[in-house]
C-alpha cells in the first residue's frame, strides 16, 4: 500500500538518525512511554499492512528498544532547540516534524497515516498533525487542543510530562551529551582532547572554537577519535553517561578529601546535588541540612542553590518529623553515615521473609543477596568479558554487570 | 582489657536458639560481634556475654565459626580481582577452596551471614566463589547454573549486545 516516495522518506529518516518514527503506536496509544512524540510521525499502517517493508527499518533489526530510540534520537532535536521556537507561533513544526511535513501533505499514504491520528483528535489531517506537535511542546495551545482529545491523551500527556522530567528520559536523553544546550569550550593542553579530561570529549562533542592544543577531537581525525572513544568505553562502558541521575544524585559519588564538598572540584556540589551513599568523601559538608552548604552557596551568590538546600533541609525535617529530632546538622551527618550500616540488618530480615514466601523461585540471585553491595561484591571478581556475558543473562544481571560503581572501582 | 578478652569465651546464639561457645578473639572477626562486645564492655566482665544472631541458622553459623577459627591459624590470602581462574583451588588456599565447596543454597546463606555479621574475608571468599561459577560461561550457561529466567526480549538482548560490544572487544 505505501508508495515508493514514502519509503524513501522513511529511509532518509533512518539515515538522519531518527529511527523511532517507524515505531508502532497504534497498538498502544495510551501506554507507550514515548508515544506522544511519535504520534505525529506515525507510520504504523505502513509497517503493519506491509510487513515486507520492514527491511527499511534498520532499527527493528538492531533490536533497539522503542524507549531508548525515543530517548536517543527523537528527544534530541526537541530538546536542543526549544529556545529557537517562537513561543506562540502558529507553526510549531520543528525538526522531526518539519522534515516530514512536506511528504506528509504530498504523499497520500502518509496523510492517511496522519488521518488515523486525526480521527482520534477529531480534526483534519494537517491540523491534527500540527496540534499533536503542539502537544509535544506543551505550549498553551496544547491545553486547547487537549480539550478535544483529552480523554484519549490524558493519560498519555501525563506520561510524557513525567517522561520529560522523569529520571529515565533525562538520564538517557542527556546521557550521551547530545542534548547539552550550553556550548562547551575546553582548554586542553596535553590530552589532544581524546581523554575524559576534555569536557568536549567527555560530552562526545567535537571541539569547536575551543582553546585546545593539537586537538584530535574533530571530524578530520575521525578514525583516531572513534578509536579513542572505543578505548575509553572498553575501560568503562559508562564513561560517557551523565554522572548526575535526574538531578538527584551522583551516580558514582565523589571522592573529595579536602574540599568539604563545598568547592567546584566536588562533582556533587558542582551539579547542585547532595552527596549520597555512593560518595566516599571526607569531612563532607554537602548534605541535607548543612548550614555550611547554604552559607557557601550564598557566599558565591548561588542563591538558587542555597534556596534549594534550605528547602531540602526543611523537607527532610518535616519527613523525619519528631521521630529523629537530632540536633542538626551534626545529627544528620551521622544519620547519613550510618545509613548503610543501619540498613543491612533490616534488609537482611526482609531477605529471609522473601525466601520463605518465594520458594518456588529457587534461591540465589532471585532474592536480594543482602543488597546491591553484595551483588557487586560478586561481580567485582569478574573481568570485562565475563561481565559482558553476565550482562546478557537477565535484566537484573545487566543492571549489576554494567553498574557504574563497579566499573569505577 | 584487650589482653584479657582473648582468654574469654562468648556465646553466639543462632536463629534456632542454639548456643555456640567461641573465644572472643575469634568471634571478633565479625565486625557486628566486635561492635556489640565493645559496646558492652561496661557490663560485668565475669558474666559470659551472649550475642544473638537471629538471622543466622545453626548450620550456617557453625560454618562461619569454622571459617573464623581456621582464619586465626592460616589467614586467607587476598583473592585477585579479576579472578585468574574459575577453579577456586587455584585462587585461594586449599582449606578455603574446600570450605566453599558446598551446595549453592548454603553458599548463598554464607554470603548473607558474612554480610550480616560483617566478616570481610568470608564475604570475599564466598562472593569470589559465586563469581567463579560465572567466569568463563556463556549467558545461557550462567542462567542454567543459577536457575535464572531470561527476561530479555530478543530485541532487548540484541540491544545490550550492541550497547556493550566495547566491553566484549576489550
Amino acid at each position: 500500500m505505501p508508495s515508493t516516495p514514502l519509503r524513501k522518506v522513511l529511509a532518509s529518516q533512518q539515515q538522519s538518525g531518527r529511527k523511532l518514527f517507524e515505531k508502532d503506536l497504534l497498538d498502544d496509544i495510551p501506554f507507550s512511554p514515548g508515544g506522544l512524540y511519535e504520534l505525529g510521525l506515525d507510520f504504523t499502517p505502513v509497517r503493519h499492512n506491509n510487513p515486507s517493508s520492514s527491511h527499511l527499518h534498520p532499527a527493528s533489526h538492531t533490536g533497539a528498544s522503542p524507549f531508548t530510540d525515543f530517548v536517543n534520537t527523537s528527544l534530541t532535536p526537541l530538546n536542543t532547540h526549544p529556545h529557537a521556537l517562537p513561543p506562540k507561533s502558529s507553526n510549531i513544526l520543528m525538526s522531526p516534524s518539519s522534515i516530514l511535513r512536506k511528504p506528509l501533505i504530498s504523499s497520500p499514504p502518509l496523510s492517511r497515516a496522519g488521518w488515523v491520528r486525526v480521527e482520534i483528535g477529531g480534526g483534519p489531517a494537517n491540523n491534527g498533525f500540527k496540534e499533536i506537535n503542539k502537544m509535544t511542546w506543551r505550549s498553551p495551545p496544547t491545553v486547547q487542543v487537549m480539550r478535544n482529545v483529552k480523554d484519549v491523551f490524558k493519560e498519555k500527556e501525563q506520561m510524557i510530562g513525567e517522561g520529560m522530567s522523569g529520571p529515565p528520559v533525562l538520564h538517557k536523553g542527556t546521557g550521551m551529551g547530545r542534548t547539552n544546550k550550553k556550548k562547551i569550550v575546553c582548554n586542553c593542553k596535553k590530552s589532544k582532547c581524546l581523554k575524559l579530561y576534555c569536557e568536549c570529549f567527555a560530552a562526545l562533542q567535537e571541539c569547536d572554537g575551543c582553546n585546545c592544543n593539537e586537538c584530535r577531537n574533530v571530524s578530520e581525525f575521525r578514525e583516531i577519535r572513534d578509536e579513542a572513544i572505543r578505548a575509553t568505553k572498553s575501560k568503562n562502558p559508562n564513561a560517557f553517561r551523565q554522572k548526575i541521575n535526574s538531578g538527584t544524585n551522583h551516580s558514582t559519588g565523589c571522592r573529595c578529601k579536602k574540599s568539604f564538598c563545598l568547592k567546584k572540584y566536588c562533582e556533587c556540589y558542582e551539579a547542585n546535588v547532595f552527596c549520597g551513599d555512593k560518595c566516599r568523601c571526607a569531612n563532607c559538608a554537602n548534605y541535607v541540612g548543612s548550614t555550611r552548604l547554604v552559607e557557601r552557596r550564598r557566599k558565591i551568590k548561588d542563591h538558587k542553590g542555597a534556596d534549594m538546600a534550605v528547602k531540602a533541609a526543611e523537607e527532610f525535617e518535616r519527613e523525619i518529623g519528631g521521630f529523629e529530632k537530632q540536633e542538626s546538622p551534626m545529627g544528620m551527618e551521622i544519620l547519613k553515615d550510618l545509613g548503610g550500616v543501619l540498613m543491612s540488618p533490616r534488609d537482611f530480615g526482609k531477605e529471609i521473609a522473601c525466601e520463605k514466601t518465594g520458594q518456588d523461585e529457587g534461591h540465589t540471585f532471585k532474592k536480594n543477596l543482602g543488597g546491591v553491595k553484595v551483588e557487586l561484591g560478586i561481580f567485582k571478581f569478574l573481568n570485562n568479558g565475563d561481565l559482558f556475558n553476565a550482562g546478557l543473562v537477565s535484566k537484573k544481571f545487566k543492571e549489576r554487570a554494567f553498574d557504574e560503581e563497579l566499573w569505577s572501582m | 582489657m584487650a589482653g584479657m578478652t582473648d582468654e574469654r569465651n562468648l556465646t553466639l546464639l543462632s536463629q534456632e536458639g542454639d548456643s555456640f561457645q567461641v573465644p572472643v578473639s575469634i568471634a571478633r572477626m565479625s565486625e557486628l560481634v566486635k561492635t556489640m562486645v565493645d559496646d558492652d564492655d561496661d557490663a560485668d566482665d565475669d558474666e559470659m556475654q551472649e550475642v544473638p544472631l537471629p538471622n543466622v541458622k545453626s548450620s550456617v553459623l557453625s560454618k562461619v565459626i569454622d571459617f573464623a577459627k581456621h582464619h586465626a591459624v592460616e589467614p586467607m590470602s587476598e583473592i585477585d580481582k579479576p579472578l585468574k581462574s574459575a577453579n577456586m583451588s587455584e585462587v585461594v588456599q586449599t582449606w578455603y577452596s574446600e570450605f566453599v565447596d558446598v551446595d549453592q543454597e548454603l553458599l548463598f546463606e554464607l554470603i548473607l551471614a558474612a554480610n550480616y555479621m560483617d566478616i570481610k574475608p568470608l564475604l570475599d571468599l564466598t562472593c569470589a566463589t559465586v563469581a567463579s561459577m560465572i567466569k568463563g560461561k556463556t549467558p545461557e550457561e550462567i542462567r542454567k547454573t543459577f536457575n535464572i529466567v531470561n527476561d530479555f526480549t530478543p530485541e532487548e538482548e540484541a540491544q545490550v549486545r550492541e550497547e556493550n560490544k566495547w566491553c566484549e572487544e576489550a
